[in-house]
């Protein structure tokens, strides 16, 4: 009957939830399905967001006007991934980046593919690969990954916020 | 995500988990320890008091506890709720009672339920005894329940 | 000491499923009516002080995300506890009693809609000798409820009184969630959830958030309002092993009602954070209030938005003072199973 001492046990926690992804995000993933990236406008500070929040949290007020925005922009950070992560399929090394796309003022993370990793850099010019229309749902699942256009570099100071 | 009936309201159902390795410290450890052995031990104060289950601190006066004595495994009832129909998590899914229960020749109460019993047979000052889990895992588990002692 | 001051208190109408409304949502509307009360902006604010649990909605760091509901530019100073926000206000007083600043923003926010708040409760309990028992927070309550029957300081028809009486009070609150009155018959025919406790005894679960602004005198002198003062705030908490607690009364709140002097002082109305019905006669009698009324403002038992409902008991009270010909009111605020944390306010109506 005696087992031998454990150094610890295994807690249980476990909650289960359904979430809501709030008001404005949700307005954003329904166009997302539509294939639109709509952002958000700042009616003070005229700062873009996208993916919106539905705030300007620098002006603490909402931001109801939405502009739809390209699916091009340019990479304002990157990493270079090589330990896998379990649970996610892509097979490292794969290359994660913060993506500014034209016209907003800040930047969201996605994965840059179709790109030898030697060549990634700040600055580079991008676009979005679509899924097939058929599986578009409300999620930014339906970009699979961006690409380099092969336009010339963005200089990296227009990334700066907008003053 | 899916939509739900609401229209164009998102909610997506996810589990939250935390699966942490928690290392119960050599007061809670001995306690566990002594379970899986089926042996009930408390902590007893320099005023003699004795806490089941072993408080590695005196809850009055912060006391710091290292002396161990061994309980008997029938304690009295301090308070109950009866559970008529248990919920999501409730470890047992048949109608049973969650209950603050006092160790024999302890100063504290321990939290555990009840069961194998009606609403009817339980009251404040009941005796209960010590059902055993025989699935040993080093926790408060290592109890099933508890169950009323015929008079 | 500094006299510190009420200025401004907002409360969101409080809501069974606030549906999409994430935290930035919730906060906003209450954010911008303290502003509009006091005419300030956020850079009058000297400190900034949140409550919330991001457990209720599942949501980690949701209390960060929850800051992109004021203005952060220039940078501010913040603090947030993982508590209801009446600690918030607490914190609070103590930075403006310290001098760091003269006014203070104060919001909390609770959204219990998308989890199984009784069981998301537990794990405010033991991790070693409780949680993993599954104890929810209505259960751990019942226990304390039984106690307290057992032993004669209470009854059923108490908690119906208690329960009616908040239900009455809060037809004259706009914001409150529960105004439907169940009759005698059907409150103690009604099945027990956790037994002394059923349905009808406990809280709804809600959704909202409320602000509030606090400052110094002199804050309070510019602003050329109605003067309502935080005359005394005490708090205290018991040990979490609650096995070993008497919990057929309460150390925390009768220690408290020494604390704030009660005996020297009459509240019109008290404002108390009672989440279960027992809770009601159970507090009258440990802090001897006689007859006085209590949760004018329907309480909590007319809507209890997790994290902000001890916070608004002292923002009702502020209004009550506000609104008509009280002088005096008693607040309470609470935390953690079988009434564990308490805290006693005392506000008082200034007039120059
Ligand atoms: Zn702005």
């Amino acid at each position: 009957m005696t087992e031998e001492k454990k150094d610890f046990f295994v807690s249980n926690i476990s909650l289960s939830y359904q979430y809501t992804a709030g008001n404005a995000t949700t307005r954003f993933l329904n166009k997302v399905a539509e294939g639109k990236l709509v952002a958000q406008k700042c009616p003070k500070c005229s700062a873009v967001y996208v993916p919106p929040r539905g705030s300007c949290p620098r002006c603490g007020v909402a931001t109801e006007e939405e502009l739809e925005l390209p699916d091009t922009g340019a990479v304002e950070s990157f990493t270079i991934v090589h330990i896998p992560i379990p649970g996610n399929p892509i097979v490292p090394p794969y290359v994660s980046a913060m993506i500014r796309l034209d016209g907003a003022d800040i930047s969201f993370l996605h994965l840059i593919q179709e790109i030898d990793l030697a060549d990634i850099r700040i600055g580079m010019r991008v676009q979005a690969v679509w899924k097939d229309r058929s599986e578009w749902g409300t999620t930014l699942e339906n970009i699979k990954w961006f690409k380099p256009t092969g336009e010339a570099d963005v200089d990296p100071s227009v990334f700066k916020f907008k003053e | 995500m899916t939509k739900s009936s609401d229209k164009e309201l998102l909610r997506a159902s996810f589990k939250l988990e935390y699966p942490y390795e928690r290392s119960p410290g050599p007061v809670i450890g001995k306690f566990f320890d002594e379970l899986s052995n089926e042996v009930l031990v408390g902590t007893k104060n320099s005023k003699g008091e004795v806490f089941v289950p072993a408080a590695e601190f005196d809850p009055k006066d912060s006391e710091h506890l290292s002396e161990f004595v061994e309980v008997k495994n029938e304690g009295v009832v301090q308070s109950y709720t009866w559970i008529k129909k248990p919920r999501a998590h409730h470890l047992i899914q048949e109608s049973f009672a969650f209950a603050l229960i006092s160790m024999e020749g302890t100063d504290s109460a321990m939290l555990h339920m009840i069961a194998n019993c009606n609403e009817n047979e339980l009251e404040i000052g009941k005796r209960v005894k010590v059902v055993w889990n025989e699935e040993k895992t080093q926790t408060i588990r290592d109890i099933k329940y508890f169950e009323i002692i015929d008079d | 000491m500094k006299d510190i001051y009420i200025l401004a208190y907002a409360q969101n109408p409080i809501v069974a499923d606030a549906k999409a409304a994430n935290e930035v949502e919730l906060i906003m509307p209450v954010v911008h009516q303290v502003f509009k009360q006091t005419g300030f902006t956020q850079n009058d604010i000297g400190f900034t002080c949140s409550g919330s649990c991001d457990y209720l909605q599942g949501a980690a760091f949701a209390f960060v995300e929850g800051l992109s509901a004021i203005q952060t530019n220039p940078p501010i100073k913040e603090s947030h506890v993982e508590m209801d926000a009446a600690w918030a206000l607490y914190e609070s007083i103590l930075k403006i009693q310290m001098g760091d600043a003269e006014t203070a923003l104060i919001y909390g926010f609770g959204k219990s809609s998308p989890g199984d708040l009784p069981f998301v409760s537990t794990l405010q309990t033991d991790p070693y000798y409780m949680s993993p028992l599954w104890p929810d927070k209505t259960s751990l309550a019942a226990l304390q409820a039984q106690l307290l029957m057992n032993k004669g300081v209470l009854t059923k028809k108490d908690m119906y009184e208690a329960l009616t009486q908040s239900i009455s009070n809060a037809k004259n609150n706009s914001n409150a969630l529960v105004t439907a009155m169940p009759s005698e018959d059907d409150y103690l025919s009604a099945d027990y959830l956790s037994s002394p406790l059923s349905a009808f005894d406990c809280a709804p679960i809600s959704d909202g958030a409320s602000a509030m602004i606090i400052g110094t005198e002199e804050a309070a002198t510019k602003l050329g309002l109605q003067k309502i003062k935080i005359s005394s705030v005490h708090h205290s908490i018991e040990s979490s092993n609650f096995g070993a607690r008497d919990l057929s009364t309460s150390e925390s709140i009768i220690g408290l009602g020494k604390k704030i002097n009660l005996k020297s002082f009459k509240p019109d109305f008290v404002e108390l954070h009672t989440q279960f019905t027992y809770e009601i006669p159970f507090i009258r009698g440990l802090l001897d209030l006689g007859n006085v009324d209590i949760n004018l403002s329907g309480g909590p038992l007319a809507g209890n938005v997790m994290m902000a409902a001890g916070l608004d008991s002292i923002g009702k009270s502020f209004e009550l003072l506000k609104n008509n010909d009280f002088h005096s009111g008693l607040a309470h605020a609470s935390s953690g199973p079988c009434l564990q944390q308490n805290m006693l306010v005392h506000l008082e109506k200034i007039n120059d």
